[in-house]
């Protein structure tokens, strides 16, 4: 019975020496893959935001994980100080001059901290040193992006203005007409009394189309959050009738290119707002505000080109034909 | 009088409704923008942006903002951007002299578009792939194997028309060539791509002429091309007017040397070498004897750049790069 007992004691004792032996070795392997003994040195760097960063996010050198993000700390100063716990063993590849910048692999995907190697004539990294950080996104690149917004802002604004202008020159359609009127209403004969009844007529239909549009569409709750300087020429555009439609062309020309304008300068913030999202978290959220007021502002715009005022007229142009590079055909004589 | 005062009192109720209107517009709730793919406005945006590096030929640069563009069509699965995208970069790839690159994009636009059915991109590309064949001098096709409607008016976009039109003023077609540039000129139209077209089409046909002799009707040509630059801003194709209008023997020879001369500094300023090499040599031909010594050394200076550049090309082949 006795040797029965110390055969099975054996036995348990043999078990939880085995096991936990593996499990000393399973820990021993996961913390020398993951380098928790590893001999680490610090570095720091300061991002003018944080937005882009967390704790224990990768830093990656030539492609390869050789460190994470041990802290983040706003200063009293205001700025920010991130401290980077990196591999020891791979300090000599790394020599001053080095910079630290935000990848991102594709269009899409989590963006990674990587660290250049810097200089190589130069001497190598120091502990504790910090280490000067650049956007990922090129200057070149912003340009690009920026360019076209800028562009088409001020084509955006340039219309704007030459549709106020046109609203207000006393020889545009809508002053012409206005002008006839007057005289109409002062030296009324027999046949411009029905003239006059017909373009009244059609004016007060029109503009009973209109407020019901206003109600049903809510197209001046828009107009309130839009653009300051779009209200003023859609406050302007109300008092236009059918008669105006019909007579001035110009007008038709003036929203179709407004339109495209708008829906460019939507599409342009979109981008720089995306890639502007790691520089400052304040220019971002410009560009998005920026551009859900544009978003209000092509809504009131569709709704206008189907009102009343420019409605069965001639459509924008197609959308291919705007996205299309010019072929190539090398004229030279 | 009775009619007077009635239609008068049309006019405040006109006034008060305006005002009604006008209050309507200060209030401040507003509707949700509705949802959409942001990978397609990514790709719209990248695409403009292409094409105003294009506009500026910076080449290198609108072919990233190409790729970039397919790269988020294919984010969005927009198979309409997707064509476009990647005949755009099949465009971009040819103005690179990258022919192997456009032509596998070609191919790609005819294949996605036969899928789609799409025949209008199908077409362009099809040309574009043609025109492309025709300038290294690989060319299988003929004019006959081109639909006719190509060269009737309101069948096809104009940049089908224009590109179908100088390939068969290439292909030795010149009746079809004029149809096809006279379609592009009567366009309806006031966007920037369509007022160069048009300017390319007034180009074609001034070129037909002066291979016709017919030197007034192609300096006029010629000219109408020089106003759509002019209010466009294409230099590359004012200064091949311009050197047009300086290689007719129709106008004075004053006249003749302030065109080549101003095409000289377009090309100059382009750096295009063998436009400035063509505008001195027409400039040589009738110039003074005391501008001649000056024309020729710069000639010369600059033929010996392009004999470098040539020899470097056949030393190197694989550097050559166009831009």
């Amino acid at each position: 019975m006795g040797e029965f007992v110390s055969s099975i004691q054996r036995k348990v004792g043999w078990f939880l020496i085995l096991g936990m032996g593996a499990i000393v070795l399973i820990i021993l392997s996961i913390t020398l893959r993951s380098d928790i003994f590893s001999n680490k040195f610090l570095l720091y760097f300061s991002p003018p935001s944080a937005a882009s960063f967390y704790e224990g996010q990768p830093v990656q050198f030539q492609g390869f994980k050789i460190g994470r993000i041990k802290k983040m700390e706003l200063q009293h100063d205001g700025t920010v100080r991130i401290s980077v716990n990196v591999l020891e063993r791979y300090r000599p590849m790394m020599h001053q001059g080095s910079i630290i910048h935000l990848i991102r692999d594709g269009l899409i995907g989590e963006q990674t901290i990587e660290i250049t190697a810097g200089n190589t004539n130069q001497p190598i990294i120091k502990q504790g040193q910090q280490i000067p950080y650049e956007t990922a996104a090129s200057i070149e690149q912003l340009l690009q992006d920026i360019k076209p917004a800028v562009e088409n802002a001020n084509a955006l604004l340039h219309e704007l203005a030459m549709l106020a202008t046109w609203l207000n020159d006393p020889e545009s359609d809508l002053r012409q007409m206005v002008a006839r009127m007057n005289a109409l209403s002062q030296g009324l004969t027999a046949e411009n009394i029905g003239q006059m009844a017909n373009h009244f007529t059609e004016t007060l239909e029109n503009l009973q189309v209109l407020t019901k549009d206003l109600k049903d569409n809510r197209i001046g709750e828009q107009l309130a959050t839009s653009l300051k300087a779009t209200s003023e020429i859609l406050a302007d555009l109300r008092p236009l009738s059918q008669q105006i439609a019909e007579q001035g062309p110009d007008s038709l020309q003036h929203i179709n290119s407004l339109i495209k304008n708008v829906d460019q300068l939507s599409r342009s913030l979109d981008t720089v707002a995306s890639d502007l999202g790691e520089l400052t978290p304040e220019l971002p959220g410009l560009a998005r505000e920026s551009r859900a007021s544009i978003k209000q502002m092509q809504s009131v715009l569709k709704k206008l080109e189907q009102s009343w005022l420019i409605g069965n007229q001639p459509t924008p142009a197609e959308a291919d034909e705007d996205a299309l590079a010019p072929p190539v055909l090398e004229m030279q004589p | 009088m009775k009619p007077v005062s009635s239609i008068s009192s049309w006019q405040p109720l006109l006034l008060i409704c305006t005002f009604i209107l006008g209050a309507c517009g200060g209030s401040s709730n507003h509707r949700p923008a509705e949802p959409e793919n942001p990978y397609a406005n990514h790709a719209a945006t990248y695409i403009q942006n292409g094409l105003t590096a294009m506009q500026r030929e910076r080449w290198q640069s609108a072919e990233r903002s190409f790729s970039r563009a397919l790269t988020s069509s294919q984010l969005a699965d927009d198979t309409r951007l997707i064509s476009l995208s990647w005949y755009n970069l099949a465009v971009i790839h040819t103005a690179m002299k990258n022919s192997t690159a456009a032509e596998r994009a070609y191919l790609r636009v005819i294949e996605l578009s036969g899928r789609y059915k799409n025949s209008i991109m199908q077409m362009r590309a099809h040309l574009a792939l043609a025109l492309m064949h025709q300038r290294e001098g690989k060319l299988t096709d003929t004019m006959q194997q081109f639909p006719a409607s190509l060269f009737e008016n309101g069948t096809w976009p104009a940049d089908i028309h224009l590109q179908a039109a100088r390939l068969a003023q290439l292909l030795q077609a010149p009746a079809l060539a004029e149809q096809g540039y006279r379609i592009v000129t009567i366009t309806k139209g006031n966007s920037v791509a369509l007022q160069k077209m048009k300017g390319e089409a007034h180009m074609g046909l001034a070129m037909m002429a002066k291979a016709d002799k017919q030197y007034d009707q192609a300096w006029s040509e010629a000219e109408q091309s020089l106003q759509y630059c002019r209010s466009i801003g294409a230099p590359r194709l004012t200064a091949h007017a311009l050197l047009l209008q300086g290689s007719l023997p129709v106008s004075t020879r004053s006249k003749r040397y302030d065109k080549l001369e101003r095409a000289l500094n377009i090309y100059t300023a382009l750096a295009d070498k063998y436009g400035q090499k063509q505008s001195l040599i027409l400039l040589l031909e009738i110039s003074d004897a005391n501008q001649t010594h000056a024309l020729r050394l710069r000639l010369e200076q600059l033929e010996d750049k392009l004999g470098k550049e040539t020899e470097k090309a056949t030393a190197f082949p694989i550097n050559k790069k166009d831009d």
